[in-house]
C-alpha cells in the first residue's frame, strides 16, 4: 500500500481506487481491510482542504443518526434481555443480539428480549447469529420464530457466500435477510447479490470494504434498487466515527450501529462518539474526520513504525 | 498536491480492550490496530485507524510493503 500511494495526488481518490484494483489483482491480493484506512486518510485530507466535516463533504442527508446497540456475546439469554431493556431506557432506537451459537439458547435470548422491551414500534430488535446456522432448514426455522417475535431483520444467518441457501431464505421468509458484510469485492460482488435476490438488505463499512469510497458506491447501488444499505460496525472507535459520517450522508441507511462494550469507544481518540439522550449519534463537526487523536495512548501502544 | 510520506504505526494496547467473555467460542482478548498518516507536500495530513485484528505485524507489513 505504501509504495502504491507515495507520490500520488491525494485528491484523485477515484483514480486510485481503479488503479489499485488492477495493481492488487496482479499478484498482491491484499486482505479486505488493507485499502480502507488509506482511502479514509485521503478523504480526511479532502475534508481538511475544504474545511468541512466529512458528512457534509459527502452530501449530508442528516446531521445525526438514530442508533441501535449491537451486543457482544453474553453468558446467558437473560443477560441479553437485561441489556436490551437497559439500552431501551437510555433512549436508543433498537438492540441487535449476537446470540449464543446453540439454537435453543439463541431462541430463548430472542424471546426474553422481546418480553423485556415489549411491543414498541420505535424500538427495533434485530438478530445477528453470525453464521451460527449450519443449514438452510435450521435458518428457516429460526427465521419463522423471529417473524412471530416481530424482529426487524435477520442478519448473516448463513455464510455470506452461501448464495444458494440465502437466496432461498430471502424468498421464503417475510423478515428481511441482511448480509454481505464480509463478502470480498465490495459493491461489485454486492451488485450480484442484489440482482439475484440473495439478500433484502446489504451491508458495508469503511474498514473491511475499501473505505468511504466503497461504502458510498455500495449505498448508491442499493438505493438505485430501492434497497437499504445498513452500515455495519467497524469495531474500532475511530472507524466508527467515519462510519457515522457515511451514515449521515446516506438516505437509504436507517441506523448507525453502536457496538458494546463501551470501553472501546475511547480507544486511541479523545473525542468519543456522542450519543444523545434520544439515541441519536452526532458526527464530529471538525474538518475531515474530526477525530482528535490520543497521541499519548497511541505512542504508548506503538510497537513499530514502518 | 502530492503524498510525500506515509507513516504506518503498528499498535498493541498494553491492556486488553475486550474481555474473553465478550467473544464467542474463542479466547480472543486482544485487539491490535494501525495508525496510518499520509503526509502531503502541502502540509495537510490525513490520518486513519486501520483494522489489524490480533495481528498488527501482518496488517502493518501489508500496509507498508505492497
Amino acid at each position: 500500500m505504501k509504495p502504491f500511494f507515495l507520490g500520488k495526488d491525494p485528491l484523485a481518490r477515484e483514480q486510485h481506487w481503479h488503479d489499485f484494483r488492477r495493481y492488487d489483482r496482479v499478484w498482491h491480493h491484499t486482505p479486505v481491510y488493507a485499502y480502507g484506512p488509506f482511502d479514509i486518510a485521503l478523504w480526511d485530507i479532502a475534508g481538511k482542504l475544504a474545511n468541512m466535516p466529512l458528512f457534509q463533504l459527502l452530501g449530508q442527508y442528516r446531521e445525526k443518526a438514530p442508533t441501535y446497540v449491537s451486543s457482544m456475546f453474553l453468558d446467558t439469554p437473560q443477560d441479553y434481555a437485561d441489556q436490551a431493556a437497559r439500552f431501551k431506557a437510555q433512549g436508543f432506537h433498537g438492540y441487535k443480539l449476537h446470540p449464543p451459537s446453540d439454537y435453543h439458547e439463541a431462541l430463548a435470548a430472542y424471546r426474553l428480549c422481546r418480553e423485556a422491551v415489549g411491543d414498541d414500534a420505535r424500538f427495533k430488535l434485530m438478530a445477528d447469529p453470525v453464521t451460527a446456522h449450519s443449514y438452510y432448514e435450521e435458518a428457516l426455522r429460526m427465521g419463522r420464530e423471529l417473524e412471530k417475535l416481530d424482529y426487524y431483520w435477520f442478519e448473516e444467518p448463513l455464510y455470506d457466500v452461501d448464495f444458494h441457501s440465502l437466496r432461498k431464505l430471502t424468498r421464503d421468509l417475510d423478515i428481511p435477510i441482511c448480509g454481505t458484510e464480509v463478502l470480498a469485492g465490495s459493491h461489485y460482488s454486492t451488485a450480484e447479490c442484489i440482482a439475484s435476490g440473495v439478500v433484502d438488505i446489504v451491508r458495508s463499512d469503511v474498514s473491511w470494504k475499501g473505505g468511504i469510497t466503497a461504502v458510498m458506491k455500495t449505498a448508491h447501488l442499493a438505493e438505485a434498487f430501492g434497497m437499504r444499505c445498513e452500515v455495519h460496525t467497524a469495531i474500532y472507535p475511530a472507524l466508527e466515527i467515519v462510519n457515522l459520517h457515511c451514515v449521515c450522508a446516506i438516505a437509504n441507511c436507517e441506523f448507525f450501529e453502536a457496538l458494546v462494550p463501551s470501553s472501546l469507544l475511547k480507544l486511541g481518540i479523545l473525542n468519543p462518539l456522542r450519543i444523545d439522550d434520544e439515541g441519536y449519534a452526532h458526527p464530529p463537526t471538525g474538518a475531515g474526520t474530526g477525530i482528535e487523536w490520543d497521541w499519548d495512548f497511541i505512542d504508548d501502544a506503538t510497537v513499530a513504525i514502518l | 498536491m502530492k503524498i510525500s510520506d506515509i507513516e504506518i504505526r503498528l499498535c498493541k494496547p498494553r491492556e486488553p480492550v475486550m474481555t474473553d467473555s465478550e467473544l464467542r467460542d474463542t479466547q480472543k482478548s486482544d485487539l491490535h490496530f494501525l495508525i496510518i498518516k499520509l503526509k502531503t507536500d502541502a502540509g495537510i495530513d490525513g490520518v486513519s485507524m486501520g483494522f489489524a485484528g490480533m495481528g498488527a505485524e501482518m496488517a502493518g507489513n501489508v500496509a507498508a510493503s505492497l
